[in-house]
């Protein structure tokens, strides 16, 4: 069922304590497990910015979805302001449930201000406790938390986390904060994204949709095996998007560190880059530094685990020959030019803010050499948009560039690309 | 129950990385099964002559007395060395060991190893020169004087010369060390040569000594 690759150099130079590593998890294409039963809570943003043409398209997407779903889905209905209402549900997808959800929807008008928290508390108290099937939120909102403190969105978040719940979230517009929406994507196994105009909503709410429900695994989580002394100092999911991470302990077996990573559909593949602390031994002798297995459930069925084949192990030999021992695996430096490229912009659109042009173009124009050279093809058209090359291979910022390049950048920035 | 020679974690039989530190136990790329050697519970496969993990021969594990290559009774009293899995010694550090010998006149020390490996057997005139045995790796430009067909030996496994006017033997801190006479030796500590002396090397190479 899944295949996890490591990527490594296992030869050290004699003395060396630390290590580097890609782990790979895929899901085997031709899985031959159906679809996960879904709980799906959409999440609307009634705000008073909301108003007019972006209430009416939110609207018209969530119906959309109603309308698409078949009897085997759960789902609920929320709009959310200052505070949280649930429009309709939880309920099972009948035709009844979805014509009522529909003209409950009807009702839904835009006014007051944004406390996201509240809509996401809302779904964990609704669909938290359903271990059979797999959680998502579709969450929609086109401006900023500003009605409540961050911490209280990250509360709401860690919850939706523990309780398996994934967010794909949406800006619609550009008034939105890249680093929230991120924040509530990357924290529960989810997605963001902008949506450049309202009349886009349904369309990309539809094809959101579509994708949920390949959800064939729920509840995945990756363990890690390490030896005595062995401490993993960071990891960090590389692909398909950079999402720093924290390897939680098992309380029955210390050598055990997991990963929680979420739903999975046929094909996906995780990437992770681990930075290991290792003791120092003798040369000539190997180690096994990592041994990573699978915990997944299928509808209807226990956990179950799956060991991975010595192909995902991560091994360690000390050795004298220092050619040997300086050689860097591929994958490994192709995801550290990717977390590069992700600071770089990170740092070239701060400085963009700031009105630091001469930073900016330097910094972006940095991160665009490096997506072009890395084969980054969806971050390299993104940075077009900002940073032009001129005829003497100098960089400029494109004064032609709009909010939606710079917000689209900005909610794509931990985007990673494969090795090619 | 295998214990760790690196650790001394105590493993189930059929293990093949310690559950404690992680160094492995058994051969590379071989997979665990529940035949490990009666010794020490290494994992072994079939066909193999002796055990790399403690380096007893496989077929004389009733204790019989009929091995082919077993060593001289003579040689048999070798002082056992210690297992010495830190040992820093270097290829570089050669300074043999203060054992007491017999002073040997200076000059070349004319000798012969008889191999015994998987291509039959072949003799190499051993004139003092230093003879590196390994496993020729084309990638890390590592070409032994004596080639070993087999993964369970390293690439610069064992280190034959002359010094003093002696010849010696340095294991050079190989994956699975080197088995003399019958006995591991010490990881990158020089060993004073004697005629008649076996080397047990991976799983498939024999080598004997004889100093004319």
């Amino acid at each position: 069922m899944f295949l996890i690759t490591a990527h490594q150099n296992p030869f050290l130079q004699l003395g060396r304590n630390t290590m580097q590593a890609v782990l790979s998890v895929n899901v085997a294409a031709d899985l031959a497990v159906g679809p996960a039963p879904l709980a799906l809570g959409i999440a609307l943003d009634r705000s008073g910015s909301m108003d007019g043409a972006k209430i009416n398209a939110a609207r018209a997407g969530a119906v959309k979805v109603v309308g698409a779903l078949d009897e085997s889905m759960a789902f609920l209905v929320v709009a959310f302001n200052d505070s949280a209402r649930i429009i309709y549900g939880p309920a099972m997808g009948t035709h009844e449930n979805k014509q009522r959800a529909i003209q409950a929807l009807a009702g839904v008008y835009a006014g007051n201000g944004t406390c996201m928290s509240t809509a996401l508390n809302m779904v964990v108290d609704q669909f938290g406790a359903d271990t059979s099937r797999a959680k998502r939120i579709l969450f929609l909102t086109d401006g900023k938390n500003e009605g409540e403190r961050r911490p209280v969105l990250d509360g709401a978040v860690r919850r939706c986390a523990a309780a398996g719940i994934s967010i794909n979230a949406w800006g619609v517009g550009t008034d939105w904060d890249a680093d929230e929406l991120r924040h509530l994507a990357d924290a529960t196994g989810g997605q963001a994204d902008i949506i450049p105009t309202p009349q886009r909503i349904e369309a990309t709410f539809a094809a959101a949709f579509q994708e949920m429900r390949k959800t064939a695994l729920t509840d995945v989580r990756l363990d890690l095996w390490t030896p005595n002394g062995v401490t993993i100092r960071t990891i960090q999911q590389v692909y398909p998007n950079i999402v720093p991470l924290t390897a939680g302990g098992d309380p029955a077996n210390s050598h055990i560190h997991n990963i929680r990573i979420g739903a999975l559909a046929a094909g996906d593949q995780r990437d992770y880059l681990l930075d290991l602390a290792i003791p120092v031994y003798a040369p000539g002798q190997q180690f096994l530094m990592v041994r990573p297995s699978v915990t997944y459930t299928i509808a209807g069925s226990v956990a179950q685990e799956e060991k991975s084949a010595r192909s995902g192990w991560i091994f360690a030999e000390w050795s004298p020959d220092s050619a040997q021992a300086a050689q860097l695996d591929p994958q490994v430096a192709h995801y550290t030019h990717q977390e590069a490229l992700a600071d770089n912009i990170r740092a070239g659109q701060e400085a963009l803010t700031q009105g630091d042009n001469e930073r900016a173009t330097q910094l972006l124009g940095k991160a665009l050499v490096l997506s072009e050279s890395t084969g980054n093809t969806q971050m390299t058209d993104l940075l077009h948009g900002i940073v032009t090359r001129d005829g003497n291979g100098t960089m400029r910022l494109n004064q032609g560039a709009d909010a939606v390049a710079r917000k689209t950048l900005a909610i794509n920035v931990g985007r990673t690309s494969r090795l090619k | 129950m295998i214990s760790c020679p690196q650790c001394q974690t105590a493993n189930p039989a059929g293990t093949e990385f310690c559950e404690g530190c992680g160094g492995r136990l058994s051969a590379p790329g071989r997979p665990p099964t529940d035949q490990g050697c009666p010794y020490c519970g290494t994992i072994g496969q079939a066909g193999d002559q002796f055990c790399y993990g403690c380096g007893r021969p496989l077929e004389d594990a009733s204790g019989s007395t009929d091995d082919p290559i077993a060593p001289a009774p003579t040689h048999s009293t070798d002082t056992t060395p210690s297992a010495g899995a830190g040992a820093a010694t270097t290829l570089l550090d050669r300074t043999p060991s203060p054992t007491p010998s017999t002073p040997t006149p200076a000059g070349p020390i004319q000798a012969r190893l008889l191999v015994q490996g998987p291509e039959g057997e072949q003799r190499i005139e051993f004139q003092g020169q230093d003879l590196l045995c390994g496993r020729r790796d084309t990638r890390t430009r590592v070409f032994p004087d004596l080639e070993l067909d087999d993964s369970a030996a390293s690439r610069r496994h064992l280190m034959l010369f002359q010094e003093d006017g002696r010849l010696w033997a340095q294991d050079l801190e190989s994956g699975n060390g080197t088995i003399r006479n019958s006995t591991l030796m010490p990881p990158g500590e020089p060993q004073e040569l004697r005629d008649g002396d076996v080397f047990k090397i991976g799983r498939r190479y024999v080598l004997k000594l004889r100093i004319e």
